[in-house]
């Protein structure tokens, strides 16, 4: 059994070779943008020439390696799905998504994925080739030492999409969806000197800032870029804290993925305290202040 | 004198029959049987407009009978001294025409200012720019013309001088105005709802059509649909649209009327095969909420909407959508409501709270209670739904109602209007699918959405939809009252009402709510109530993305409803509901209460009756 790991990002490549070490033999396929070879714990190495910005171009150059393998492995990022949807279309290669756990029983691929909406686990033993795996489920896979591999460059032609020029992200802007803590506040905090009980909570748990889209685009106590919910960013922090936040549901769709919610909140009716792992019932005011001396002691 | 009056006269001919053959060649170039019996109607539907109209419509009315007050004048020229009590009659009338059209030249003339600022800011094409000011300035000498004859056939021995004004006026009609009019006349009865269909997805699975010869969008502008060329073409610069548009009121990069003439001209200049998106930006299309106020306030019966969506599909075809766009998607495709929650366990709570059994219980029922994507996930809109239980409950229907759980899903609306036709058809069918299991002959919503979904868009895939009868919760309700099984107590209080686009125009339910909330206050209506509401902002699944704006159309809205002095307003949709609500809480510190119509209700019911 031989498979091939398919990513843009060389992160989620050398997650994936841990995902399947012991597993199977594994060669990597790479189109990220490097000024040098990436260093993987893999015996073949093709990197696709000039970052092609175009799944389809992607996908194209991948068609051409991947028969020689039994199973073909894509991170699912944006760009990676659709890859793997297209490989798998063209290729004739039935395909399993946003997989979590892969083992072989039988000569049987064994996979596991979220299921009813992320409400349970579902195992399945499928004829699929094609996997794309979930980010973040296991650490990378570095070589301590130089790995001796193979690297074959694989020229593409450019497909539709060209590189035209390039523009530095805008100073000072934060990417939240990559936040490990978010310290998120609403308009419960009253008035814009509040944020200062927020910030010092942040800083002690090292989180990022956030906000209601009152407090973000409303009332401009924050950058829009910090608001979270609908019209804001969808975060999926470790832990999300939500300062005086009444938990309306436009709110709630941008921020139900976090792994642990804690909600301070004077009104104990508040929708937010559905939605927590942990809830508060009491004034922010009185609350925070002792939470900041209690970390930081 | 005889002679240039009849040199003049002549001219007058020339020009009548010029006009009479340019309807000939138009209305057989686009297929349009131009009778009597559709022109009587026609008139009607004209004078309909004047009574129930606005300002605009007004003004279209008085250039109408001007116009062909004008050209009856001149053609009765030479016998009209003997018909003289035709010739005071048609003086008499001349007078309101006359003072309409002065009125309808201010506006115009206003309107040419405002209108290029507004080219421009759309990134209108020198061409596009040049043309809309040549047509609003055709217009304007048009309905100078018509003022000038007018005035002239009250000095007698002018004859020829009104023959040249009228002459030079009917060559412009001829030239420009016919298309409009054979568009007008063959589109003045197409509801505001009707939608191309660009594929049937049922045929495609069936294997009667084949999926690769299938396409969504557009690439070219000779791809559109002939209905939606020969709209665009029909644009004159009236303004109408533009003017009654939430997009352009707010700031957004949208104007209808710059939209279809960009797509008009482009096509004059660079042919069929030119990509309409050469002179159209994608936000601009996102910009719409598809309220249907441009389509439903043309004068000429353009279809704007038509063409909105055609490019939207076109977007969606080629994969140009946001993080917000492509999120709506996935959890339509993945999650099976659009909200983004996870579907299971769907509305238990009803049977928990309510003893309202699920459709699978199979206990036999009379109404399908349509919970609704909003409502089924949104602490507050379920509120809504809770008092339509209890107003059941109270009137003792509570036995006869089921409603679906877990097999609820989306109706496919916000799919369809974002330009996935596939996927909403995909949700039609399945739905249909759930409503022929189960028997349905009565569905209940309480969404405008969701309302018309399923009784246009599901009805144009499916006929056996026509059996089922949906009742908005305002008819469910209105019916109640009217049979006697709730009682309504009256209270002094201010209360102004915000029609949904989807409800009121789309399908001009505006009477019941009316009826219910006159019972019970006094209602103030805003300024724009009824099939001319104004739009809340959440349509045209704008409800799930953002684009430029200088003021939310919410806000705008929350300020027209608080104008009427009511501090309450009953909505009728979740989505008005919560962009309404959000507003009143942003922009009026939470003064305004809005409230769905159920909550009113229920709060103002005689309980235990
Ligand atoms: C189309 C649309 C899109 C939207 N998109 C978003 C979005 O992306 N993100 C978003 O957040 N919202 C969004 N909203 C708005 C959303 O509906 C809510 O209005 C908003 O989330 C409420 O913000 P909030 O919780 O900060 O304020 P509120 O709802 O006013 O809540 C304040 C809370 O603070 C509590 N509180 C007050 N004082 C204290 C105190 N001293 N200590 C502790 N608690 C206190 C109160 O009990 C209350 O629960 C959207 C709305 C619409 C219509
Ligand atoms: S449908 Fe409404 S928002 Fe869209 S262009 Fe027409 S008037 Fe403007």
């Amino acid at each position: 059994m031989k498979s091939l790991i398919f990513s843009e990002s060389a992160e989620i490549i050398k997650e994936m070779l841990n995902f399947l070490n012991g597993k199977m033999e594994a060669d990597v396929a790479f189109a990220g943008e490097t000024s040098e070879a990436p260093l993987f714990a893999a015996k073949k190495v093709f990197i696709i020439d000039s970052y092609p910005y175009d799944p389809q171009t992607v996908a194209l150059a991948l068609e051409g390696i991947v028969g020689g393998y039994d199973y073909f492995f894509v991170g699912a990022t944006t760009v990676g799905r659709e890859v793997a949807a297209m490989v798998s279309q063209d290729m004739n290669m039935p395909m399993e998504s946003e997989i979590m756990s892969f083992g072989l029983e039988n000569g049987q691929a064994k996979v596991s994925r979220f299921y009813y909406g992320g409400k349970t686990v579902m195992e399945k033993i499928t004829s699929a080739r094609v996997f794309t795996v979930m980010a973040g489920i296991s650490d990378q896979l570095v070589p301590d030492k130089p790995y001796e591999q193979e690297v074959i460059m694989v020229h593409v032609q450019s497909g539709g999409i060209n590189l035209i020029s390039r523009e530095e992200k805008q100073k000072g802007s934060v990417d939240l969806t990559k936040a490990d803590i978010i310290v998120a506040v609403g308009r419960g905090i009253g008035k814009k000197e509040g944020l200062e009980v927020a910030e010092q909570l942040a800083s002690a748990l090292g989180a990022e800032l956030a906000g209601s889209r009152p407090v973000c685009s409303d009332l401009h106590w924050l950058g829009e870029e910090r608001q979270v919910g609908l019209s804001g960013k969808r975060v999926k922090p470790k832990v999300y804290i939500a300062l005086g936040i009444s938990g309306q549901i436009q709110h709630i769709v941008g921020m139900r993925d976090s792994k642990t919610v804690i909600a301070i909140n004077r009104d104990k009716s508040a929708p937010i305290f559905n939605e927590c792992d942990y809830g508060l019932v009491g004034d922010l005011y009185a609350i925070v202040p002792k939470l900041v001396q209690a970390i930081r002691s | 004198m005889y002679v240039t009056f009849y040199f003049t006269y002549a001219l007058v001919l020339f020009s009548v029959i010029s006009i009479l053959y340019t309807f000939a060649l138009w209305s057989k170039r686009y297929s349009v049987v131009i009778g009597i019996n559709r022109i009587w109607k026609l008139g009607v539907e004209e004078i309909n407009r004047l009574i129930r109209g606005d300002s605009i419509d007004r003004m279209h009315f008085a250039i109408v009978v001007g116009l062909l007050l004008s050209i009856a004048f001149a053609l009765l020229g030479p016998v009209l001294d003997y018909l003289w009590p035709l010739l005071y009659l048609m003086l008499v009338l001349s007078l309101p025409a006359i003072a309409g059209l002065l009125w309808s030249l201010s506006w115009r003339l206003q309107l040419l200012g405002r209108s290029d600022k507004l080219n421009r800011k759309l990134g209108g094409s020198k061409d596009m720019i040049f043309n809309s000011k040549k047509l609003q300035i055709i217009l304007i000498i048009v309905i100078s013309f018509t003022i000038a004859q007018l005035i002239v056939e009250w000095i007698s021995g002018l004859g020829w001088l009104a023959n040249l004004l009228d002459a030079a006026k009917n060559l412009f009609i001829a030239f420009y105005y016919v298309r409009p009019s054979i568009n007008l006349i063959k589109n003045f009865d197409r509801p505001v709802n009707r939608m191309q269909i660009p594929f049937e997805l049922k045929k495609i699975q069936s294997g009667e059509v084949d999926a690769a010869q299938v396409k969504m969008g557009v690439d070219k502008i000779g791809e559109l649909n002939k209905d939606t060329i020969a709209s665009c073409d029909s644009c004159v610069e009236i303004g109408a649209c533009e003017a009654a548009c939430p997009a352009t009121a707010t700031g957004r990069i949208l104007s209808p009327r710059v939209l279809v003439r960009k797509v008009s001209v482009l096509k004059s200049s660079g042919g069929s095969s030119a990509d309409p998106f050469n002179v159209i930006s994608d936000d601009e299309v996102w910009s719409c909420t598809t309220c249907g106020a441009c389509v439903y306030s043309c004068p000429v019966g353009v279809d704007h909407l038509g063409l909105i969506y055609s490019l939207r599909r076109t977007m969606v075809e080629k994969n140009r959508l946001d993080q917000k766009k492509s999120s709506l998607l996935m959890n339509l495709m993945q999650g099976g409501n659009s909200i983004g929650m996870p579907n299971y366990g769907r509305n238990s709570w009803i049977k928990e709270e309510f003893g309202i059994s699920e459709a699978r219980d199979g206990k036999p029922f009379e109404y399908l209670l349509w919970v609704g994507c909003m409502p089924s996930f949104d602490e507050r809109s379920r509120e809504s739904v809770k008092s339509l239980l209890k107003i059941i409950k109270e009137a003792g229907l509570s036995d006869k109602l089921a409603y679906l759980g877990e097999e609820e899903t989306c109706c496919g609306d916000p799919a369809r209007r974002l330009g996935e036709e596939g996927t909403f058809q995909n949700y039609a069918l399945t739905n249909i699918e759930i409503f022929k299991k189960y028997g349905v002959k009565k569905l209940v919503v309480l969404c405008a959405h969701g309302y018309n979904s399923f009784t246009n868009d599901y009805t144009s895939i499916d006929s056996s939809m026509n059996g089922i009868k949906v009742y908005h919760e305002s008819q469910l309700i209105e019916e109640l009252i009217e049979k006697g099984s709730i009682k309504l107590k009256k209270v002094e209080e201010d209360i102004t009402l915000h029609d949904p686009c989807y409800l009121a125009r789309y399908n001009g339910v505006v009477e019941p709510q009316r009826l219910i909330l006159s019972r019970t206050a006094n209602l103030k209506e805003p300024k724009l109530s009824g099939e001319r509401t104004f739009c809340c902002g959440a349509g045209g699944a704008n409800y799930w993305y953002d684009v430029p704006e200088e003021k939310r159309i919410s806000h705008e809205r929350i300020d027209q409803l608080s104008a009427t002095g009511a501090k309450v307003t009953v909505t009728l949709c979740p989505f008005c509901n919560a962009m309404l609500n959000d507003a009143s809480s942003v922009k009026l510190g939470g003064s305004m209460k809005v409230i769905d119509l159920s909550q009113y209700v229920e709060e103002h019911m005689n309980k235990g009756s």
